[in-house]
């Protein structure tokens, strides 16, 4: 069922290829009743409902302007997604936002391992935890976890920068070749690979604007501590 | 000798290319090499015209060619989309081969540090298989003919349609300019028994190797699902294009000193003469 309220089309997920999420929304524009306001373009935003932890949900989207989707999503969700702004209401499996090419992902909830794996640019923001190797193989994209991140956080980064607002794990910045990270909490065991720098005030002004872009409203004091990849800063 | 029935992967792979002739033969120079424009013209217009297999070049994806996907860069998975072959390349992609004079050590296989486990890569095999939105689409693993053995096995572990096992990689159309990792009865012999011993006797095996019409149709007759003939079309290529690595003064390798002619009709010539080899080898073992 899908139907448009105010410049917003809802669908239901149901049993759709949820891989495929834009040939099913160019099937529901279609279907729209021909006098529709929205006639065969996309409307301003666009509303899942009832996603139920489905693998692979919105892979590959690309320019749309705004999806919200309510209920959780599986692994490699939002997995390759492009000019998009998503937010995902509930919880999310392994790799959310795996390589993402740009635009905005945030889960509201929590995600498990590897989220921001290999994302090249843009912004994944979790609001909760994040399980294992939190932005492995990260080229150029920003990963904000505002809660805690498991073991390996980092692992082989090469570019771009991740934010740790609880605690990270054992291993973090393990094989770490560029980019930055920035640990609100504690951290039992860091990598060789990283040493911790000075917080100044590029940093800082950095951090301000990614915890805004993720919606998250607050200043930026010291109580970031900054690690960079020991080769990068020799 | 007997002739076998075509194995249930040809038959899908046919089926995939139904326009074509035959997609049993193709190319990996897309994937393998750095190809010029005359280059691509060239094996654009063998594919029109004979059917040959070709792999989407990275600006100009084509649903109706193999799509490769680097399993150490970003996956593109709008490239996937409507895909009837995809191909995991289990090798350095292009960009990372361009230190000169390190070609030997570019043919190790590469793994991703998130990629460690099987079920891992059978996620992945699963992500491009849902959004190929096709349940026929081919879905496969190209790995250096190294250990051939563990390679099949952990490949059909992880769900993949077929392995292509190369054997002579092929880093430019010019001659020379090839690494050879195996023997290549002996890799076919070890990659039938393992696919034989396993569940999944369905599984595909490509090879990319260098040997001539009569081998090639007898590696098609035992078994092997297409076959990569860059080598031997390397072989024909003129003398003038030769690019071997000349040493530098500084006794560094480098790529090449010499410019390769703009015109690549012999690309073209090559492999409709292999054709035609190969249908004489077809019709008189048929006859």
């Amino acid at each position: 069922m899908a139907h448009a309220v105010n410049e917003t089309l809802e669908i239901q997920i149901a049993n759709h290829n949820v891989a495929r999420l834009d040939s099913v929304i160019s099937q529901f524009v279609r279907s729209l009743p021909s006098d529709s306001s929205s006639g065969d373009s996309l409307p301003a935003s666009i509303h899942f409902t009832g996603a139920s932890g489905q693998d692979y949900l919105g892979a590959g989207l690309n320019d749309l302007t705004s999806i919200l989707v309510s209920g959780s999503a599986g692994k490699f969700a939002f997995c390759g997604m492009d000019n998009c702004e998503c937010t995902l209401e509930g919880n999310a499996g392994d790799y959310f936002g795996h390589s993402l090419a740009s635009g905005l992902l945030i889960c509201q909830g929590s995600v498990a391992a590897g989220v921001g794996a290999m994302a090249r640019s843009g912004l994944v923001a979790v609001y909760g935890t994040a399980g294992d190797r939190a932005a492995v193989s990260l080229r150029g994209a920003d990963v904000l976890i505002r809660g805690n991140a498991g073991t390996l956080a980092g692992l082989d980064m090469r570019q771009g920068t991740l934010i740790i607002g609880g605690v990270a794990g054992e291993g973090l910045g393990t094989g770490m070749r560029g980019g930055v990270i920035f640990l609100r909490g504690d951290a039992p065991n860091i990598s060789q690979d990283i040493e911790e720098h000075r917080l100044r005030e590029p940093d800082r002004l950095k951090l301000g604007l990614l915890l805004l872009k993720a919606g998250i409203k607050t200043t930026v004091g010291k109580e970031f501590r900054v690690f960079r990849p020991r080769s990068e800063s020799a | 000798m007997m002739t076998q029935e075509p194995r249930p992967i040809a038959q899908r792979m046919e089926n995939a290319f139904p326009e074509t002739m035959n997609a049993r033969l193709f190319s990996r120079f897309m994937v393998d090499a750095t190809v010029s424009d005359q280059i691509l013209q060239s094996l654009s217009q063998a594919q029109r015209d004979f059917g040959f297999g070709l792999y989407s070049s990275t600006t100009t994806g084509s649903t109706n060619e193999i799509i490769p996907v680097f399993v150490d860069e970003p996956l593109q998975v709008r490239r996937m989309r409507d895909a009837k072959c995809v191909e995991f390349q289990f090798l350095p992609s292009i960009a990372q081969r361009k230190r000169h004079g390190m070609w030997r050590g570019d043919w190790k296989p590469t793994l991703p540090p998130d990629l460690d486990h099987a079920k891992r890569t059978a996620d992945r095999v699963e992500l491009a298989r849902r959004t190929s939105g096709r349940p026929d689409a081919l879905i496969g693993a190209a790995v250096a003919a190294a250990n051939v053995a563990q390679d099949v096995r952990f490949f059909i572990d992880c769900g993949f349609d077929y392995i292509c096992l190369i054997v002579d990689g092929c880093y430019e159309p010019s001659p020379g300019q090839r690494v050879s990792l195996a023997m290549c009865n002996e890799t076919i012999d070890i990659a039938r028994k393992v696919r034989d011993q396993s569940d999944r006797r369905s599984f595909g095996i490509r090879v990319a190797a260098s040997g001539s019409p009569r081998q090639v149709a007898e590696w098609l007759r035992d078994g092997i699902d297409a076959i990569a003939i860059d080598a031997w079309v390397q072989d024909r290529a003129p003398a003038t294009t030769a690019a071997a690595p000349v040493e530098s003064f500084g006794g560094i390798l480098i790529e090449s000193a010499r410019t390769a002619p703009g015109n690549a009709a012999w690309l073209y010539s090559s492999i409709r003469d292999f054709y035609a080899e190969i249908r004489s080898e077809q019709s008189f073992f048929a006859g």
